[in-house]
């Protein structure tokens, strides 16, 4: 069974500007529910841009399932979650879901059915025919989760997924995730928020200088027996060598 | 292979957004409220004189039908890159080209949809101003002015507006929004005006105008090839259809080349 | 955002109630606003000086209606000018029939001198465009090839009452933008007149570019010729001509004081309009059996005659009144 996302020495230099990733290797097995964290300008945004095929690298290669994420065709089994959540605002909700389902070649009947299910899912099914333009920050953050969730694919990749969102939007996104994994499907989010992470990621990886820095689960002992998340990610982007073991432990 | 149900869900957005925008609408009664007024005004005590009203009536259809085609083709790509809905779009299995196309579709579909409209009104109008013949309805003079020669025009019409779209489509993916409607509209506007007269325009100018101005006349879309405004205001008859059938031959190329270079140049895009 | 009470949205239009009634009174108000001579008028306020190119474009549009949109850039110069100067350049055998009324049969009978002029003319100089666009016709590129098959070509006139009047919003809109426009005062009326059996419409148009234009000569004698043909007014015809010679010799005079101060680049007045001025004249008076003055106002004509042959006709007119 191939992993679902494999990178394999990744490197991608944007034009005029310094390198954004550098030998970036990472496997995420199927199920697995993975943490992408990082500081600011550490990578996070271009490694999902070339996940999800947006971003050609400058080296190395990406597979989503084993295959190409390029190809439209593998990008049927992604759901993506932006970071800033903007869409059309003269849509509705449904309209909108309407319109992803149907790049995502959801048949009319399954969209129909869909929708009222993601719509259930974040808690829109009030706002149905409520214009985006008058949406909350957090309305349009559950209205992303939704287009996200829409056509069921078999890998997530949420961007920040929980910026916007109040507590309660943030338990039910949480749940949202434990949901999907105990589905079998794979979660592959990046965020600032290293408690959420801590609570519903199997593993996660620190991002520093487009470098894996360190990969683990939350409750492995690093160093000097450091288990707090938080800690081990300042600990991490603060500390300028990188331990050998932790990178070779990311693959 | 480009999936049509993928263009046309592409389209359909471009189309929602022009039905929702207020721009038309604006558009419309801004036309009525400068054509009814002048409809009522008294020459000499002559009545049904309308050439004058189909002058004016048309003019502002060329002149907003530019400018609704233009605004629409202008804000699709560069509106969803500043929006970043581009990212959860591309994130869907589908191609660069088909987003292209897709957009190209909907906004000439929206442009077109718009024209027609003020087609209707301007039929409407026009028809229910003239005087009718002794032996016939103020209806039946009405649905005279539908003949071949307004649907020829018309027919014309479109095809500029496919055109101008896919021009501002090609543009908007290499300059900035603002810079993309000025030149567009330069360009539109400048070749209605003197597409006509630019080798003459040619052969009077010294080097490098010379050359430049050829250029132009060679390179840039000849608009000025679909203003059928003479014909249809002062009843010249139809267009021969051999030469109807070369320019829509010409629109296709064109526009054909021009969404080439757009999928080419969006393909490269960063996003 | 918290909606605006009914009160507020009542005080609201009662301050822009107040505003609107005080701005009236406020914008006549002496320490406002200079006193000024004379109230400039809307369309001198919104156009200035760039009226009188409107005007002409407007009036350039009334002649390419009548070409059914199509114009010629150079052709109305040549074309207009004709019609009402009288400054004929070629075919002058030809024109001199028309110049006096009495040249032919009667002078109720003769061709209005606006109409024969206008058509002839008017075809020699579109004969001499259509050389050139038949020599043009062939070759070119692609582009210009196609062209010349989508664009209307060709000579054509309006015909008829129901197409003629078309040209009347640009005519009218020509004068209300440019009330110095002469020659559309004078094509109006005409068109009106002639073409659209409204003579009431055509006199009302010249007595209005009289009023702007007091002292012109050209619509003094349209106006004249007009009442003269179109209303059998003789008296009526015989008083403006004489207005209008009145207004000529003004002219004539302040030429020549000119011309005295040594400024040799004045402008002549139109000696030709001033002879067929008394040319009707001298007829209308020779009709209402006043000889003395009809050979008054022939012999003052004398000096002016364009041609020998006219010359010698105007002769003979008057060796025949003389021997009566």
């Amino acid at each position: 069974m191939p992993e679902a996302i494999r990178i394999d020495n990744l490197g991608k230099t944007y034009r005029g500007e310094q390198e954004a990733l550098r030998n970036f290797s990472l496997t995420v097995e199927q199920g697995e529910v993975f943490g992408f964290l990082g500081p600011n300008g550490a990578g996070k945004t271009t490694t999902i841009k070339i996940l999800l095929g947006l971003l050609d690298a400058s080296y190395g290669s990406v597979e989503i399932f084993g295959q190409d994420p390029r190809q439209p065709a593998t990008r049927r089994q992604l759901g993506y979650l932006p970071e800033i959540a903007n869409y059309y605002e003269f849509m509705n909700v449904v309209e909108l879901l309407r319109f992803y389902g149907n790049l995502s070649g959801l048949t009319r009947a399954a969209l129909e059915t869909r929708i009222d299910q993601v719509l259930g899912l974040v808690g829109l099914e009030e706002f149905r025919r409520r214009s985006l333009r008058r949406f909350s920050k957090g309305m349009l953050q559950r209205t992303g989760i939704a287009q996200a969730l829409l056509h069921d694919p078999k890998l997530l990749i949420l961007d920040e997924p929980m910026t916007g969102l109040d507590p309660l939007g943030r338990r039910q996104l949480r749940e949202i995730i434990m949901d999907l994994r105990q589905q079998g499907k794979t979660v592959f989010f990046s965020s600032h928020e290293l408690s959420e992470t801590e609570v519903v990621c199997d593993r996660f990886g620190i991002l520093r200088d487009g470098e894996l820095c360190w990969c683990g689960k939350p409750g492995e002992v690093v160093g000097d027996g450091e288990v707090n998340l938080e800690r081990i990610f300042l600990r991490m982007v603060n500390q300028p060598a990188l331990a050998p073991k932790n990178r070779q432990a990311a693959v | 292979m480009l999936s049509i149900r993928k263009i046309w869900a592409v389209a359909r957005v471009s189309l929602l957004e022009l039905l929702r925008r207020r721009d038309v609408y604006v558009a419309l009664i801004l036309a009525v409220v400068l054509v009814v007024p002048l409809s009522t005004v008294n020459f000499f005590g002559v009545e049904g004189i309308v050439r004058h009203l189909r002058e004016v009536s048309l003019l502002l259809i060329w002149l907003f039908s530019v400018v609704i085609a233009i605004t629409t083709a202008a804000r699709q790509i560069p509106g969803e890159l500043q929006r970043r809905t581009i990212l959860p779009l591309l994130a869907r299995p589908i191609r660069r080209s088909e987003v292209v196309l897709g957009k190209y579709v909907g906004s000439a579909l929206a442009a077109s949809a718009a024209l027609l409209l003020f087609y209707l009104c301007y039929v409407l109008l026009t028809g229910l101003l003239s005087e009718p013949q002794a032996e016939t309805t103020r209806m039946q003079a009405t649905l005279m002015h539908m003949d071949m020669t307004m649907g020829q025009a018309i027919l014309m019409h479109l095809a500029f507006v496919w055109l101008l779209t896919a021009m501002t489509m090609a543009g908007s993916l290499i300059l900035t929004v603002s810079a993309n409607l000025t030149c567009c509209a330069l360009v539109a506007v400048g070749m209605l005006l003197f597409g006509e007269q630019l080798p003459k325009i040619a052969d009077q100018a010294v080097f490098p105008a010379s050359w430049i101005v050829r250029l132009a006349h060679y390179v840039l879309p000849h608009f000025e090839f679909y203003d059928s405004r003479v014909r249809l205001i002062h009843e010249w008859g139809a267009y021969d259809w051999g030469v109807l059938a070369i320019v829509l031959l010409y629109t296709l190329l064109y526009i054909a080349f021009l969404m080439i270079f757009s999928t080419l140049v969006f393909n490269r895009k960063r996003l | 955002m918290k909606k605006p009470s009914a009160l507020s949205i009542l005080g609201g239009l009662l301050l822009l109630l107040a505003a609107c009634a005080l701005a009236p009174r406020l914008s006549g108000h002496p320490g406002l606003r200079p006193p000024q001579a004379e109230q400039p008028e809307l369309l001198s306020v919104l156009f200035g000086e760039s009226r009188v190119a409107i005007g002409e474009r407007l009036y350039y549009l009334a002649d390419v209606y009548y070409h059914a949109g199509i114009g010629y850039a150079n052709h109305r110069n040549d074309h207009h000018h004709d019609h009402h100067d009288g400054h004929h350049h070629h075919h002058d055998d030809d024109r001199e029939a028309a110049l006096f009324p009495f040249a032919g049969e009667d002078a109720a009978e003769s061709a209005a001198p606006l109409v024969d002029h206008c058509d002839h003319d008017h075809h020699d100089g579109h004969a001499q465009h259509h050389e050139d666009s038949r020599r043009r016709e062939h070759g070119g590129d692609w582009w210009i090839r196609i062209n010349r098959r989508l664009k209307p070509r060709g000579h054509r006139h309006l015909h008829g009452r129901r197409e003629e009047r078309e040209i009347l919003p640009w005519l009218w809109a020509a004068v209300k933008v440019d009330p110095k426009h002469i020659d559309a005062y004078l094509d109006g009326a005409y068109f009106l007149a002639e073409r659209l059996g409204r003579p009431d419409e055509g006199l009302r148009m010249l007595d209005e570019g009289l009023r702007h234009n007091p002292g012109s000569v050209r619509i003094y004698f349209a106006r004249g010729t007009m009442l003269f043909h179109r209303f059998d007014d003789r008296e009526g015809a015989f008083s403006t001509f004489a207005q209008g010679r009145e207004a000529w010799l003004e002219q004539w005079e302040d030429w020549r004081q000119t011309m005295a101060c040594g400024q040799t680049e004045a402008e002549q007045p139109d000696t030709l309009i001033y002879y067929r001025l008394l040319g009707y004249m001298g007829h209308i008076a020779e009709r209402q059996e006043r000889p003395e003055q009809a050979l008054a106002l022939y012999g003052e004509a004398l000096p002016f005659s364009p041609s020998p042959r006219l010359r010698d006709q105007l002769l003979a007119r008057i060796e025949g009144l003389e021997a009566r």
